[in-house]
């Protein structure tokens, strides 16, 4: 695929113009080439850029979740064409936001960047029983499961989650990830999470390390 | 220095001048929610119920002696005003469930033109408010400062528009005119349904900006469509106005001041002596006992850790006055009551005056 239109896609995703992603997406598909390259190097190269951005505090939330809506409506296009199963490569997180609380804003943030770091998000919504979590995290075998929650009212949906895995044997085969408005360092510790994120940033940064070490094990 | 009354307290505050002690105002749900369970009402009957809601709000002074009635941080009333309807799913600890928009007033952008600004008068919640405030204020009058609370019209956007915080934070970036449009609408609604709690007794009003916080907007988006709306609602009310920013409010610190109101409250996250040597002059300052990342001590320490924290803070604070003891944010609504009144026997132990305002 020629650099022009991979720079065309990776632009859009940047300025947050949808209307440029999605025609550009449809000239794509229309010309038969390679999605896959569109999908990597031109969406995923801008969505990186974006969060590369947003790490050095150059764009911030608004930003990011528009170039993210950008991005959707380009990979909608593209998605059905894939030859691959890009959902099947990488690192699999499932992701959610704990029952009652319906306050998405930072799990979807961390989905946007986790996913333009290559990792493969289960996303699991808002509002999400405890036992829904369950049942993903048995069928989907992910590597790691991500909580959130804004409210201080629905801290304990943490605790019951990470509870009811230990009793279905399955905590001990994931890294648990917490975080949200209220959440505590010593929360986490509480319930027994492996990891407290304040933010995005601090997320990725710490599943980098923790994966850059896994691979010198 | 003779007892004040928790109204002289607040006032002296205001005025410039020296309490008797530091006020302990209270602006978080616990103890609205110990009050429940006590009574057996849920959150449901309480936000639309005034004899319950009466009953429930007069315990903040008359079991945990705080120096303020505050209504509760009713956050969806501004969305369902405007047509939002809620459930009440969001489980809050000690069983009780808070409400949550569900079905939103307006479904698209488009629509936002049309939409009309309720009279809060007609509002069945905003009248249970009303009706709570004019009868606490009958009761405490000249005793205890009536506090009402406005939802930041940015975060109520949220109750308002289908899609909450997904679709707003992105139109600060691709819809700005549109968002500024949905935003006076709320606006017009606060400084009317304010007017509204002052004519009905309130004495100040308490305003919260949540979800737009120093972890999603840069200062740029925070001016022009957060401080710039409370600035507004503020100078159009024209009462005491206290302006609580959530997590770390210290990027906008002198955004907040410049709205005019007379009170900011942060968290924790912020230093409060920091803040007292730059500002404490200029504004009172109200907090900020840890309830996040940076201590929690309200949410999950003992009542001593409560105390020597607070103790702390109106070290870094107390002197000359203007300032209030309180949270640094909204608490665990499950946390200990202990630490409640923990918090407030810490003013009455530590937070008294000497001559020279020390």
């Amino acid at each position: 695929m020629s650099n022009e239109i991979l720079e065309k896609l990776k632009k859009a995703i940047i300025e947050m113009d949808s209307d440029a992603a999605t025609a550009t997406a449809l000239e794509i598909v229309s010309g038969e080439m390679d999605v896959t390259d569109a999908v990597i190097n031109g969406l995923n190269a801008g969505m990186r850029t974006v969060a590369e951005q947003y790490d050095r505090k150059e764009t911030y939330l608004p930003q990011v979740l528009a170039s993210a809506n950008t991005f959707y409506a380009a990979f909608d296009i593209l998605r059905p064409h894939l030859t691959i199963d890009l959902e099947r490569q990488g690192r699999r997180m499932v992701i959610g936001v704990v029952e009652g609380d319906i306050h998405d804003i930072g799990k979807n943030l961390i989905k946007v960047m986790i996913e333009a770091h290559g990792y493969n998000c289960i996303d699991l919504g808002r509002d999400v029983p405890t036992e829904t979590f369950i049942k993903n995290i048995i069928e989907s075998r992910p590597d790691y499961v991500a909580i959130s929650t804004l409210m201080t009212p629905t801290l304990m949906g943490m605790r019951e989650i990470i509870d009811t895995m230990i009793d279905n044997d399955i905590r001990k085969d994931v890294v648990i990830l917490v975080g949200g408005g209220q959440v505590s360092q010593r929360f986490a510790d509480d319930i027994g999470a492996d990891f407290y994120g304040k933010g995005e940033r601090d997320t990725v940064a710490w599943l980098k390390v923790r994966e850059m070490k896994e691979v010198n094990k | 220095m003779r007892p004040m009354s928790a109204l002289q307290r607040v006032q002296a505050t205001i005025d410039r001048d020296i309490p008797d002690r530091v006020p302990v105002v209270l602006f978080f749900q616990s103890a609205a929610q110990y009050a429940a369970v006590r009574e057996d009402v849920t959150w449901c009957e309480l936000l639309n119920n005034h004899s319950k809601l009466y009953h429930n709000v007069l315990q903040q002074y008359e079991r945990y002696g705080a120096d303020n009635f505050f209504l509760p941080l009713d956050f969806r009333l501004t969305g369902e005003a405007f047509g939002s309807k809620c459930e009440y799913i969001m489980k809050c600890g000690l069983g009780m469930r808070m409400p949550v928009v569900t079905k939103f007033a307006v479904n698209s952008i488009d629509d936002i033109d049309d939409l009309e600004v309720p009279d809060p008068k007609n509002v069945p919640r905003c009248q249970t408010v009303l009706r709570t405030i004019s009868d606490l204020s009958r009761k405490y009058d000249n005793e205890v400062p009536i506090i009402g609370f406005l939802n930041s019209p940015a975060d109520a956007a949220t109750d308002v528009l289908k899609g909450h915080y997904s679709t707003i934070f992105p139109m600060m970036a691709t819809n700005k005119a549109v968002l500024h449009l949905l935003l006076k609408k709320i606006s017009d609604f606060n400084v009317e349904f304010g007017k509204a709690m002052i004519n009905a007794g309130a004495f100040g009003i308490g305003s919260v900006s949540g979800g737009f916080n120093d972890l999603t907007v840069g200062r740029d988006q925070y001016k022009e469509f957060v401080s710039e709306y409370q600035a507004g609602i503020c100078k159009a009310m024209n009462v005491p106005y206290c302006f609580h920013q959530c997590q770390d409010a210290t990027p906008f610190l002198e955004d907040m001041v410049s709205t005019g109101c007379g009170a900011i409250s942060f968290h924790e996250l912020v230093d409060m002596g920091s803040v007292k040597r730059k500002y404490g002059s200029k504004v009172i300052l109200a907090g900020n006992v840890g309830v996040s990342e940076a201590t929690d001590v309200m949410c999950n320490g003992t009542p001593e850790e409560v105390e020597m924290e607070a103790k702390a803070v109106m070290d870094s604070a107390k002197e000359n006055g203007m300032f209030w003891l309180s949270a640094g944010c909204e608490v665990h609504h499950a946390l200990r009551e202990e630490n409640i009144f923990a918090l407030v026997g810490s003013a009455k132990k530590y937070g008294t005056y000497d001559s020279m305002g020390r």
